[in-house]
């Protein structure tokens, strides 16, 4: 069937909107209303009436009802009447109903769906009568129903809130007492010497009775945290600073008042320097070239630096750095000399670095199979020649506009770091060789924690766990603003978040569905709401296509972005009807497309991360009500990204949109083959002349990728990072959080209560 | 004892040539031909096998001395009369690129060895990891064509001579004179079909292929070399025999007609190929002076099955920078590769893969018709979203009319009058269609219908009513 559908074809498709049916409401959502019911000479109808004004919101003594009763029906708004108080056999009001309403879903154990009855009668109607005891026993009820099914964390947390409402009921401080030694122990057994030492400190505040109970736990937690503490002094004693740094930390974490513990730390802290990292998500251990993966990103530049390390926003040469030498233009201008600064050696060795290890790095880095293969590069590099031992001739296919960039792409085959150890929860990075760049006593060994998500992570940073965390959801920027134990630094380059279809599902290649993805997501609201949580963060904003929007006008980092290319607006209408026409179904079948409810749903993949999941949570949603079945799933850290998706939300760091082009669009890059436009496209950038020519062509690639959607644009971020203001020396506005880590310096910070 | 052959088919290339001498033995007792036809059945093949042998130590010293009375016996026996076969050593300028390189020789160098002959058949013996690799190819000295490279492996040494005339039997390409043109049916008379011993008759071999060639004879009737044209990206395939003729069904990329009538001075040949395990880069490049390699092309190949049914397209691959794409052997000699550029067909050819190693195809490419086409589809899009938007509203404002919401209808009645309009996209195609006017006339041909189908919606667009 042609792409050029019938306009009655799109016509069919409008009944899509018709509206569905609402479920009935519970009884404290409708409007309010009070129940009068009348007396036996009225047969005792019941009237739904407006809300009585009577004071209080109670019956008046027999003696005050006097006047009549004026009342305003329900169903007939606008007319009063009046109502002699003697016709009336009783009154029922609407907070009444609501809390009848509510004890019978307790009656039922259905105490979930009881909770936001209470809730909204403490809010609107809290002198109802008999809702303090109501409010009590249904706590008390759900306590009860929590210890039954072995929850004693959700039961503790109900006892706690029973305790404040009312500290004196009966039988709260045995029950209180008895969960929390059986989540005591609980919490020993897994070494979770601080969520221990938290609850017993919680129960002797409640109850200083229950001390007794709470000094056996105790005691057990400081014989061990001496006894660790001893195995410090030993280590340290040996000249084994790691192990040392390991059992003084155990030991101030199983009881940070043990006697001598914080001397010894600082002591071996002084020999061993080492530094903690928040993370959300761990890499696998070496760094790998996947495209969005913000772990493999970050820890580059410990495990296999880059030939040239992008430090800056600047699209020139000065926006990159090499440790290990410089470019030196040749009278042929497809020939640059990559030229050995004299003295370098490996980042682990001693070893000096010879031009043929340039070499090796080069050619790896345009071999498909290597790990470092970058298709950008691969198209450039005609040759490599080792001319003296210090230089390298590098014969490029073209002539280059960005050399530094283009030389990016090489990976030194190894970083100042190798890992050292690797659970779940962290990775130990230590130092290979004691030769560094800076001028700081340098680092010994960077652990990254990982946390669920940065509300944790920073949870971690204010109990002095890590001294650092590595990124920021934007969410969390706001309340931050005012926290002066937190410092909070930028990365120079912004993310660009893209939903990419996979080239190997039919979604790849349908245009209108696409196009219905793009209508059907309000990538506004996502941003501003679900994302910076109603700020603005100069940067952050929607895109129309694969580059990074500049932040102010003539912004250098933005010369690729065409302005004149308009976001898409969101159109939940024109969404649902356009999936509904997109529909290979619909095209054979419109009547049953139509009726069709049994899509299978487009699968959405996304790392671990927690701005992957809230706005792919978003954009799941907003898909659903347009029509547009989705499921998420969730790629665990260095898992591969495999094929079992339709989209793959990506965050890319666009640091040379020259190069980066290739990586999305080009003949092996993340968007699969590209269109016969857009490849012409990207050969005419290729023979570019200069900057300018470049910067025009890149923008037609912005034109062309907004209208064919070989990845679906959504918005950028400005990623943040936080420390602790006792590190000194990191790069104010970094590429990546090691950029400068042999400028640092760390005090050491010990985790507090 | 095992042995690897490294053709597709073990048993069909030999059967080629078995299957048209035995085509040819049955044709010698039956009644005679025209004389024309009886003398060209009668025509034998003069076949010089030029020979060069690197053995090493591991045959005996005199191997390549006895090589040619074996092929003599060979060939005595299983083609009779058919073949005047002579073997010689190869001369020295040719031994080592016969051995290893069979594909460099080319035709000049072989002008002293065809002399008297009308096929050079060259083989070259080498030990190879396995045993041996035995390597041979045929050059047809009147229609000055080769055939493919047939290769064998032979993993003992008491194999080699049997081994070597079956490359030989393989590498030999019939020759056939085309009767009878009857639209996609060419039929075929095999040369010196009357001279072949008697034997079982072969099955027809699945999809046997001949490339038709135009000779030019003066009138006397001599063929001689270099006055012999290839009709380019045709081939013939063999689907059923009758006596010593040969049914075939036509397979070309050209226009028709692709054989020409029947001319006294201008003989209508096919010549056979022999099928090869390996492949042909076909190389795809911009017609023109300037020709560029055309990059991005899909290449798909659509094998008919033998029962008939309609071809399903495989993919190939994707040509790459240099305009390569590697099209291996299929499931019949021939393959029809289908070349696409984005949603268009650039080409619709036939060919042999492994016939050649590198086969150049130039194609009519207008680059402009890509910012054309990138064009139309973005208008197609923007019509798409402008007719369903329009429909979302004017049922929006039905829904808000059946509500009594007589203000949110209002409302959207001006968003549908702001969004109705196809004026802009009507401004957009004429726009688009006066540009392609000035395009070439192969992409202005194939533009216009798109076009105007376009311009059919949009007017379709325009006339309906927005709403009520």
């Amino acid at each position: 069937m042609s792409r050029w559908v019938s306009i009655s074809f799109v016509c069919a498709w409008a009944v899509l909107l018709v509206a569905g049916v609402c479920a009935a409401d519970p009884l404290y959502l409708t409007r309010p209303f009070d129940e009068i019911t009348l007396d036996e000479n009225n047969a005792g109808v019941r009237l739904k009436v407006q809300p009585l004004a009577l004071p209080g919101r109670k019956l008046p003594d027999p003696a005050d009802r006097k006047d009549d009763l004026e009342i305003e029906l329900v169903d007939r708004p606008g007319e009063r009447f009046r109502l002699g108080w003697n016709n009336i056999a009783g009154i029922r009001f609407f907070e009444e109903m609501v809390l009848a309403e509510a004890q019978a879903l307790i009656k039922d154990e259905r105490f979930d769906e009881a909770y936001p009855y209470f809730q909204f009668l403490e809010t609107k109607f809290p002198k109802t009568p008999g809702l303090k005891d109501a409010v009590e026993n249904y706590l008390w009820a759900q306590i009860a129903g929590e210890l039954k099914n072995g929850r004693n964390d959700a039961a503790l947390a109900l006892l706690v809130e029973l305790h404040q409402r009312n500290p004196q009921r009966p039988g709260l401080s045995a029950a209180l007492e008895r969960v929390t030694v059986t989540l005591v122990e609980k919490h020993l057994a897994e070494e979770n010497h601080r969520a221990a030492r938290g609850l017993l400190r919680n129960l002797t505040q409640r109850y200083p009775a229950a001390a007794a109970t709470a000094a056996p736990y105790e005691t057990q937690m400081r014989d061990k945290a001496a006894a660790r503490l001893e195995t410090a002094r030993q280590a340290l004693a040996a000249g084994k600073f790691r192990e040392a740094h390991q059992a003084a930390r155990q030991a101030l974490g199983i009881w940070p008042e043990v006697e001598g513990g914080r001397a010894l730390a600082q002591e071996i802290h002084r020999k061993y320097p080492s530094i903690s990292v928040a993370v959300t998500s761990l890499p696998e251990g070496a760094a790998r070239s996947v495209a969005g993966d913000w772990a493999a990103r970050r820890t580059q530049s410990l495990l296999a630096p880059r030939l040239f390390e992008k430090t800056s926003p600047a699209i020139d040469s000065s926006g990159y750095r090499s440790s290990f030498g410089e470019i030196v233009k040749e009278k042929n201008p497809r020939q640059i000399v990559f030229r050995l600064r004299p003295g370098t050696r490996w980042p682990h060795t001693d070893r000096p670095l010879t031009a043929h290890d340039v070499a090796r790095w080069l050619l790896a880095a345009s071999d498909t199979p290597h790990s470092s293969f970058d298709p950008a590069w691969a198209g450039w590099l005609a040759s490599v020649a080792v001319r003296k031992d210090s230089e390298v001739l590098i014969e490029l296919a073209r002539p280059p506009l960005a050399p530094e960039a283009l030389l990016h792409a090489a990976t030194v085959a190894a970083g100042p770091f190798r890992v050292d150890a690797q659970v779940p929860e962290q990775i130990v990075f230590v130092r290979q060789a004691t030769t560094h760049g800076g001028d700081a006593a340098p680092l010994s060994e960077v652990v990254e924690r990982a946390y669920a998500d940065s509300s944790a992570a920073l949870e971690g940073l204010r109990r002095g766990e890590v001294s650092v965390v590595d990124r920021i959801s934007p969410w969390e920027l706001k309340s931050l603003a005012s926290n002066k134990e937190i410092a909070v630094g930028r990365y120079a380059l912004p993310s660009v978040h893209l939903l990419v279809p996979n080239p190997r599902r039919p979604l790849a290649a349908n245009r209108t569905l696409k196009r219905a993805i793009l209508y059907g997501i309000d990538r506004q609201s996502i941003l501003r709401l679900a994302l910076l949580d109603g700020r603005t963060i100069a940067g952050c904003q929607c895109l129309s296509g694969p580059f990074p929007r500049g932040e102010v006008n003539n912004d250098p980092h933005g010369y690729a972005y065409d302005e004149e290319v308009p976001v898409r607006p969101y159109d939940p209408g024109l969404a649902l009807a356009l999936a509904g026409i997109s529909s290979p179904q619909s095209q054979a079948d419109q009547k049953t497309a139509a009726a069709d409810t049994a899509k299978p749903p487009l699968v959405i993949a996304h790392r671990a991360e927690p701005i992957a999941r809230v706005a792919c949570q978003s954009i799941a949603r907003q898909l659903q009500s347009v029509g547009i079945p989705v499921t998420l799933r969730e790629l665990p850290a260095a898992q591969p990204v495999g094929d079992d998706h339709d989209l793959l939300y990506v965050e890319l760091p666009i640091e040379e949109p020259l190069l980066d082009v290739w990586r999305l669009f080009g003949p092996q890059g993340i968007a699969g083959a590209p269109s016969p436009a857009m490849l012409a496209t990207l050969r005419e950038l290729e023979s570019a002349a200069d900057v300018f020519q470049a910067a025009e062509k890149l923008r037609a690639i912005h034109r062309l990728a907004a209208a064919e959607l070989p990845v679906i644009p959504l918005w950028q971020l400005v990623d943040h990072f936080a420390f602790h203001p006792a590190i000194k020396g990191l790069a104010p506005r970094p590429v990546s959080l090691y950029q400068d880590i042999d400028q640092w310096q760390v005090e050491l910070r010990l985790p507090t209560e | 004892m095992t042995r690897r052959l490294s053709l597709s088919c073990a048993l069909w290339p030999p059967a080629l040539a078995a299957w048209a001498m035995s085509l040819l033995a049955g044709a010698s007792i039956r009644a005679a031909e025209p004389s024309q036809s009886a003398a060209w059945e009668l025509w034998p093949y003069r076949i010089h096998v030029v020979a060069s042998v690197e053995t090493g130590d591991r045959l005996a010293g005199n191997f390549e001395q006895e090589l040619p009375a074996v092929l003599k016996s060979r060939a005595a026996q299983v083609a009779g009369g058919s073949w005047k076969l002579e073997v010689d050593s190869a001369p020295a300028e040719l031994r080592r690129a016969i051995v290893h390189d069979l594909p460099s020789i080319d035709e000049k160098s072989l002008t002293p060895l065809a002399t008297k002959f009308d096929k050079v058949i060259l083989l070259g013996i080498r030990p190879s990891a396995g045993g041996f690799q035995i390597r041979a190819r045929e050059y047809d000295v009147v229609t000055s064509l080769w055939n493919s490279t047939v290769s064998l492996d032979v993993p003992q040494a008491e194999l080699l001579p049997h081994e070597a005339f079956r490359a030989v039997w393989t590498a030999f390409a019939p020759l056939a004179r085309i009767e009878k043109v009857e639209g996609e049916l060419i039929t075929l008379r095999l040369r010196a079909g009357a001279l072949v011993p008697r034997d079982k008759p072969l099955p027809l071999p699945p999809g046997a292929a001949f490339r038709p060639v135009l000779v030019e004879s003066d009138a006397g009737g001599p063929f001689a070399p270099g006055k012999s044209t290839l009709i380019e990206w045709t081939f013939l395939t063999a689907t059923e025999s009758s006596g010593s003729g040969v049914t075939c069904r036509l397979h070309t990329g050209l226009k028709s007609p692709v054989i020409p009538d029947y001319h006294p001075q201008r003989q209508r040949w096919a010549i056979g190929v022999s099928p090869s395990s390996s492949g042909t880069t076909l190389r795809l490049v911009s017609r023109g002076n300037d020709a560029e390699p055309l990059e991005g092309c899909d290449v798909w190949a659509e094998d008919a099955p033998s029962s008939g049914a309609a071809a399903k397209p495989v993919a190939i691959g994707r040509s790459n920078r240099r305009g390569e794409v590697l099209v291996p052997a299929g499931p019949q000699a021939v393959r029809t590769v289908v070349i696409r550029h984005g949603d268009d067909v650039l080409a619709r050819v036939p060919i042999v893969p492994g016939l050649v190693e590198e086969l150049p195809l130039a194609l009519a490419f207008d680059r402009k018709r890509l910012e054309f086409e990138s064009a139309l589809d973005q208008l197609a899009d923007d019509l798409i979203d402008a007719a369903a938007r329009r429909e979302v509203l004017a049922e929006r404002i039905r829904a808000a009319e059946q509500a009594g919401q007589t203000q949110d209808a209002a409302k959207l009645r001006d968003q549908l009058r702001d969004a109705g309009s196809a004026d802009a996209l009507l401004a957009r195609l004429d726009k688009l269609q006066q540009s392609v006017q000035t395009a070439g006339d192969a992409t202005r041909r194939h533009l216009e219908p798109k076009l105007a189908e376009l311009r059919r919606t949009i007017e379709q667009l325009q006339a309906k009513p927005a709403a009520k």
